[in-house]
């Protein structure tokens, strides 16, 4: 008996899922197939008055009843500059494009320092592999492309969507999924008659990425029909120690054509946990190690639970208890995702 | 001193588009990726490849056409664009870790010797697409490498041996670089700044030499003219080209540590060394500027007696 | 007005309640501009006396306007952030009140520019007597929309009025709100 397996103190993985920026494009839901018809969106500055109802309702979580602040607040009427971006006018569509790369070698650490325990997970995901074969994972990542859970904000106020996949090889598209995407749910995975096949095809492509038995290369094209010259949500920049007169929103953009971050898209694609405890409530979560949803300032997986990354990860490593099977689905999931999982004494 | 191993042939790489690359590879520099991260590429590369393709790389150029740092805009002082992390296990959110990222559309040119090179033209091109495509597939400096309809392909090139025909071919390499500047080290110019600060300054030091080119300094001249009337203009020192400061390599800070036996080690294979950067100047140069090949390669030299591992480049060599 | 549907927010781990009611009900206005609709009333049964608007929706209306209403699709997009009750009849016991549109004195240069018409003062003048923090501050709950016939971004503020016994009839606007008609309240 060799001594006891013990957790890597340095444990990281890379990312097996590798979206581009999605960039964004205005044109009409009628010509949607004709790549001329599109023009990239530019972000826009405008100007807006803060006003007085505005500012108090910023406030009026902590500062509502700090009424000389108020005061002061509304003797400087502050001109604030904001980013926006629109449909140009008389246009009536919105074209979110991006790509997705699928990378082999899920469970192989990028650094590990405890060779017993990585040639254990490797064992393990070869393992899983075998038996499960990526199909559930490849499958719901597809689903998420399908339904456009991508466009996030945009999606909401879109009439219409439609969702293009293809498959690129040698940089030529080689299959062609097209898929209405709001026929898809986004709070389940089943997928209406007419696009299950779709989307049987491409999970099944994923997963063949995943297990590294092909190269997948994806180019997503989704077009969702607003409304003319409708506002566009492109993503918002984080930015600390903003200076005075800054921006008060700051979109992002790629050389000037508005953008969503690659991480919202890769966001979007791994919100497929489903099996934390309060999943019926709020539907499926990304996967993250504790089940953490940023907006809610909320971890819905819970090491006293016994249900986070870390205490899966270890009973199956270590102690050889393996976890349900949708749970070892959620430990693969957190691996594709990557991270640095290191067990730091 | 250092020198550029042999090199018989080039394999191109161009135009790459690269997504969310570390811009802080330094204690004080940003911008550009570090030197150290192409040539770490460029043995991952060489590792990936063993036994597949007859191909060693000896040194690696990195030409840039597109710079696009994630930065605030409007305002004279710029901030990182950063990121918010996933809320921790209490829901509380996770402190901000400054990273710096830039987009970059760059063009790699490796120098190689191998039998590769005197295979077919048709081999040599397959080899070189293997190559792009695993390229394609790694992080370039932490960052993505992001599909590219670039409109040429790559390309291994097997340099001629005959001097004028080897012009016409690094005349030909040159164009395909265009347009886009290559960076290179100049140390002259740090040590020339430096004799030129003691001159005034005795106890100047190189990093205050450093520092100095790395910034514009503006200085009054007074002038007369022939009735005795005094003009002042102001001028700066800026003009040696697109001169900045880079990290070079790293100083061994301690004793060369036997595999394993430090603790929080990456691996437990590697020799282990506390470290900390060395920097020098480097200098972007139009790729049109060029001489020759060997002017925009970097290669190593790795030195555990006196703890120093560098990146080198011998651009002066050829001035 | 015996019949309603219920729209309820549901929890989302990426949209706050307010900004899905912002596009729910700005969804809603579109339908109601397009069809021109004046039959249809809302309501917010979370939302008295709260600074929110809560979570719930309802539409008011016979069980034919509420059917032409829900004949097109325009929910699509917002559908899989809420659930929907069937076209259903009103409880009986329900009592009636009205839902107004406030409009909030606000925007100082708006009043000095009323002010400059109506009193025929210049601009210095009207600062001096509109300073900027003349304005009301409403704590009303509210939703964000872009009007249908101006196109204007602005805040649709709302408030109550008292429970009564009987209904008033009337005609609603493209909010659907109404002067003096009521909303069944239950």
């Amino acid at each position: 008996m060799s001594t006891a397996l013990k957790t890597a103190s340095v444990l990281a993985f890379e990312r097996k899922l590798e979206p581009s920026d999605a960039i964004l494009f205005s044109g009409n839901w009628e010509t949607r197939n004709t790549e001329k018809a599109w023009g990239a969106i530019a972000i826009r500055e405008k100007s807006v008055r803060g006003t007085i109802s505005n500012r108090l309702h910023l406030k009026d979580k902590d500062k509502e009843k700090d009424a000389a602040k108020l005061d002061a607040a509304i003797e400087n009427p502050n001109l604030q500059t904001v980013d926006v971006a629109t449909l140009a006018a008389g246009q009536d569509t919105l074209k979110v494009s991006f790509t997705v790369r699928v990378l082999p070698g899920t469970g192989q650490p990028s650094a590990c320092n405890e060779p017993a325990y990585r040639a254990k997970l490797l064992a393990t995901v070869e393992a899983y592999a075998r038996e499960h074969t990526f199909a559930e994972l490849g499958r719901r990542y597809a689903f998420n492309l399908a339904n456009g859970r991508f466009l996030w904000r945009n999606r909401m106020g879109a009439e219409q969507v439609e969702v293009c996949i293809q498959r690129l090889e040698n940089g030529q598209p080689s299959v062609t999924w097209t898929v209405d995407a709001l026929q898809f749910p986004l709070r389940s995975f089943d997928a209406p008659a007419a696009g299950n096949a779709a989307v049987d095809e491409l999970g099944a492509l994923i997963a063949q990425g995943l297990r590294g038995e092909t190269h997948v290369l994806l180019q997503v094209t989704a077009f969702a029909r607003l409304g003319m010259g409708q506002e566009v949500f492109p993503s918002q920049e984080l930015i600390l120690d903003r200076g005075r007169g800054d921006k008060s929103k700051t979109l992002y953009d790629v050389s000037g054509v508005a953008g969503i971050h690659s991480q919202k898209v890769g966001n979007a694609i791994r919100s497929i946990d489903t099996w934390y405890p309060g999943a019926d409530e709020l539907g499926p979560i990304a996967v993250e190690p504790y089940g953490s949803v940023t907006t809610q300032g909320k971890a819905y997986r819970q090491p006293k639970d016994k249900v986070d990354f870390y205490t899966l990860l270890d009973n199956w490593m270590l102690k050889d208890k393996v976890p349900a099977l949708e749970q070892q689905h959620f430990v693969m999931a957190v691996l594709i995702r990557g991270g640095v999982f290191g067990d730091k004494e | 001193m250092p020198k550029l191993p042999q090199i018989d042939g080039l394999l191109i790489v161009p135009r790459l588009r690269i997504q969310n690359a570390n811009a802080i590879s330094s204690p004080m520099t940003w911008g550009f990726p570090s030197m150290t991260a192409f040539l770490g590429l460029m043995w991952k590369l060489e590792r990936l490849l063993a036994g597949d393709i007859a191909v060693v790389f000896n040194g690696i150029g990195v030409v840039c056409h597109a710079f696009e740092p994630q930065v605030s805009r409007g305002g004279f002082t710029k901030s990182f664009c950063l990121t918010r992390n996933p809320v921790g296990k209490d829901g509380g959110s996770a402190s901000i870790v400054e990273e710096g990222r830039v987009h970059l559309e760059v063009t790699l040119v490796f120098g190689v010797v191998g039998d590769i090179l005197m295979a077919s033209t048709t081999e040599r091109e397959a080899a070189a697409a293997h190559i792009a495509g695993l390229l394609a597939r790694m992080r370039v400096a932490g960052g993505t490498v992001l599909p590219g309809v670039s409109p040429r392909s790559p390309q291994l090139i097997a340099l001629e041996e005959d001097e004028e025909k080897q012009a016409a071919q690094i005349h030909a390499v040159r164009r395909m670089l265009l347009p886009g500047s290559c960076l290179v080290e100049r140390n002259d110019l740090l040590e020339r700044r430096h004799q030129q600060l003691q001159a005034t300054t005795p106890a100047t030091s190189r990093l205050d030499a450093w520092l100095d080119l790395a910034r514009t300094n503006w200085r009054s001249v007074v002038a007369q003219d022939e009735n005795g009337t005094e003009t002042v203009t102001w001028q700066h020192d800026r003009t040696d080209g697109w001169v900045v400061p880079i990290p070079l390599g790293y100083a061994g800070l301690a004793d060369l540590e036997a595999p394993g036996t430090v603790l929080n080690a990456r691996d437990t294979t590697t020799p282990f060394r506390f470290v900390e950067s060395i920097y020098g100047i480097g200098q972007w140069v139009g790729a049109h500027r060029l001489k020759n090949m060997h002017q925009m390669l970097w290669y190593s030299s790795a030195d555990d007696a006196a703890g120093m591992y560098r990146c080198c480049n011998d651009f002066t060599q050829y001035l | 007005m015996d019949h309603y549907i219920e729209f309820r927010l549901l929890e989302d781990p990426e949209f706050a309640p307010a900004q899905l009611m912002n596009v729910l009900f700005g969804k809603l206005h579109l339908a109601l501009a397009e069809r021109g609709c004046d039959d249809i009333g809302v309501s917010f049964p979370d939302g008295d006396n709260c600074r929110t608007l809560g979570t719930r929706l309802r539409l008011h209306g016979t069980a034919a306007a509420l059917g032409r209403l829900m004949q097109g699709n325009w929910t699509a997009g917002i559908r899989d952030h809420v659930a929907q009750s069937p076209v259903q009849p009103v409880p009986a016991g329900a009592r009636y009140r009205a839902l107004y549109r406030v409009q909030a004195k606000s925007n100082p240069e708006r009043l000095r520019r009323r002010r400059m018409k109506r009193h025929g003062v210049d601009a210095e003048a009207a600062a001096r007597q509109i300073p900027d923090n003349a304005v009301e501050v409403l704590k009303l709950p509210y939703v964000q929309v872009a009007s249908q016939s101006s196109g204007q971004r602005f805040r649709l503020f709302f408030q109550y009025g008292p429970v009564e016994a009987e209904a008033r009839n009337g005609e609603f606007n493209a909010y659907g709100l109404s002067r003096g008609a009521t909303i069944p309240w239950f």
